[in-house]
């Protein structure tokens, strides 16, 4: 098969809001091979959230087409998994019946639903609370489910909305950590927005940038750092800068650089 | 511990109705003729009416007759609005052509009183249960079917995109999703009415029934039985508080994931 993993053709989203029309994503075209952890990096209203929302099918492109394995892209489905900031776990079911929800939605059967459901909460540490309330948990915790939810249920592709943005710093390192191990172990591929430039380099295999005004992607790195990334190296901070100055512009006119300075 | 304090809380729920039955009774209790007997006169009567043996008249014993026929029709009428109530808030909740045909009907039928049915349901049903049913339906009717309308409007769209991801169809969306978030909110209507289809019993047994706690303080009150009137209103009351109970620890055990507490 030549076909690539995901091909966003020509893709543009506009919105009208109050008899006003807004490009949320100018024109777009994107191929992301099987393997890949690419992050989304941009500021907010540079159509990252868009850009992973039409892949997930919850939008409807206003121009251009989406296959995802030579398939056009029409509504969700759960080999497109989403992973929401806010969690979306479904607050009437317990951990262990929201990792079991996909697989039962889709009609598989009992044992296997029940095996795949333990797989995955093992596989994100959470089989002592498997029979918990979701407000029983942590944020981390929950976040924890909502990846084994998604990943129980044969995603292919995970898509990521700033999946860890909710969470305290410590327990972000942990679950980026956890994420890259999970990818590894499953041969996932990722498109994770963010708009932390060192979660970016931390985890991707690939950085796109975007744009304000009208959204768009404005650059396309590859990096090549070995796992784990060690974020005080020389090279980490290299990329780092590089992409501040492609997000930021002028490196002197701005907080974000200063403040690398301050630290190397 | 817990035995304790559960007789702490029990003394302090029971301290402001003993003050009012003492008040009452020190109101009351001095003068020959008073048309309002004192409490002590009112719990004979009760018991009378529950047991017998006291007075030994066409009341004594009665009181089980009247409650059954009272809790038949509320449940009844509460069933009714149940059936009605929440199919269609959930239509309403879910289809906006639905909600735009439908609500400004029901928001000029809202605001006419139970009371006001009266000779309409009379002639419509016949005197007898059936206007009963419809009038504790009636009044039972609204907060069901707008806290339903409520619930279903406010489920979080976040939850219906995560189940199209899982693989939800949209015609299973309805039970799996936005049924279960809408629960509480139709509990809280489901509670709000059964309290009202109490409320309205006694207009509901105005209806010409010669059995139910409303016909019996109706009938009372026109022999100026007023203890019995009392006896009614006190069964009403309390029949009122344990029905709630019980369905408050249905909705305990069906909404634990929502509650509070751990």
């Amino acid at each position: 098969m030549t076909e690539p993993f995901l091909y966003l053709k020509n893709v543009t989203k506009r919105f009208s809001l109050h008899d006003r029309n807004v490009t949320a994503l100018s024109t777009t075209s994107l191929t992301i091979a099987e393997g890949e952890f690419v992050c989304l990096l941009g500021p907010s209203g540079c159509g990252k959230s868009t850009l992973l929302r039409l892949v997930a099918g919850f939008e409807t492109p206003s121009e251009g087409e989406i296959f995802f394995q030579g398939r056009k892209v029409g509504e969700p489905g759960p080999e497109r998994g989403m992973v929401f900031q806010d969690y979306a776990l479904f607050p009437w079911l317990t951990v262990r019946q929201n990792v079991e929800f996909g697989p039962r939605a889709r009609g598989l059967k009992r044992s296997d639903v029940e095996a795949t459901a333990q797989r995955f909460l093992e596989m994100v540490g959470l089989e002592a609370f498997s029979d918990a309330w979701p407000r029983q948990l942590s944020g981390g915790m929950r976040q924890r489910v909502a990846i084994a939810r998604v990943l129980a249920n044969d995603a292919r592709l995970v898509l990521m909305d700033e999946p860890f943005g909710a969470l305290d710093a410590m327990t972000r390192e942990h679950l980026q950590k956890e994420l890259l191990t999970i990818c590894r172990q499953t041969g996932l591929t990722a498109l994770f927005v963010t708009h932390s430039i060192e979660e970016a380099v931390m985890l991707g295999s690939r950085v796109l940038v975007m744009s304000t005004g009208p959204g768009r992607v404005v650059s396309d790195k590859r990096i090549d750092l070995s796992h784990p990334r060690d974020p005080t190296s020389a090279r980490f901070n290299a990329i780092r800068r590089a992409l501040s100055e492609t997000l930021y512009g002028a490196p002197d006119a701005d907080h974000e650089t200063d403040l690398f300075k301050k630290e190397a | 511990m817990r035995p304790a304090r559960f007789l702490q809380r029990l003394l302090l729920a029971l301290a402001l109705p003993a003050a009012c039955l003492v008040l009452w009774q020190v109101a009351v209790g001095g003068s020959q003729y008073s048309l309002i007997p004192p409490p002590t006169e009112v719990a004979l009567q009760w018991w009378d009416m529950v047991f017998g043996g006291v007075y030994d008249d066409a009341y004594s014993g009665t009181m089980w007759e009247h409650s059954w026929a009272s809790l038949y029709r509320v449940f009844g009428g509460f069933a009714l609005a149940v059936v009605v109530g929440v199919p269609l808030g959930m239509v309403m909740g879910r289809i906006e052509i639905a909600q735009r045909a439908i609500d400004p009907t029901l928001q000029i039928l809202r605001p006419i009183p139970v009371t006001a049915w009266l000779p309409l349901s009379l002639i419509l049903f016949g005197i007898g249960p059936r206007s009963a049913f419809f009038l504790v339906f009636l009044g039972a009717l609204w907060p069901i079917l707008l806290n339903t309308v409520f619930g279903v409007r406010n489920t979080d769209p976040r939850l219906t995109e995560a189940a199209a991801m899982l693989g939800v169809r949209k015609t299973a969306m309805f039970r799996r999703v936005v049924l279960p978030a809408a629960l509480p909110a139709i509990f809280t209507g489901l509670r709000l009415s059964l309290g009202i289809a109490w409320v309205v019993i006694v207009i509901g047994e105005m209806t010409g029934v010669r059995t139910g706690l409303g016909a019996v303080i109706m009938e009372a009150r026109q022999l100026s039985r007023t203890a019995v009137v009392l006896s009614g209103m006190i069964t009403i009351g309390a029949l009122g508080f344990l029905t709630d109970y019980g369905l408050q620890m249905i909705g305990c055990h069906l909404l634990r994931w929502n509650s509070d507490d751990d």
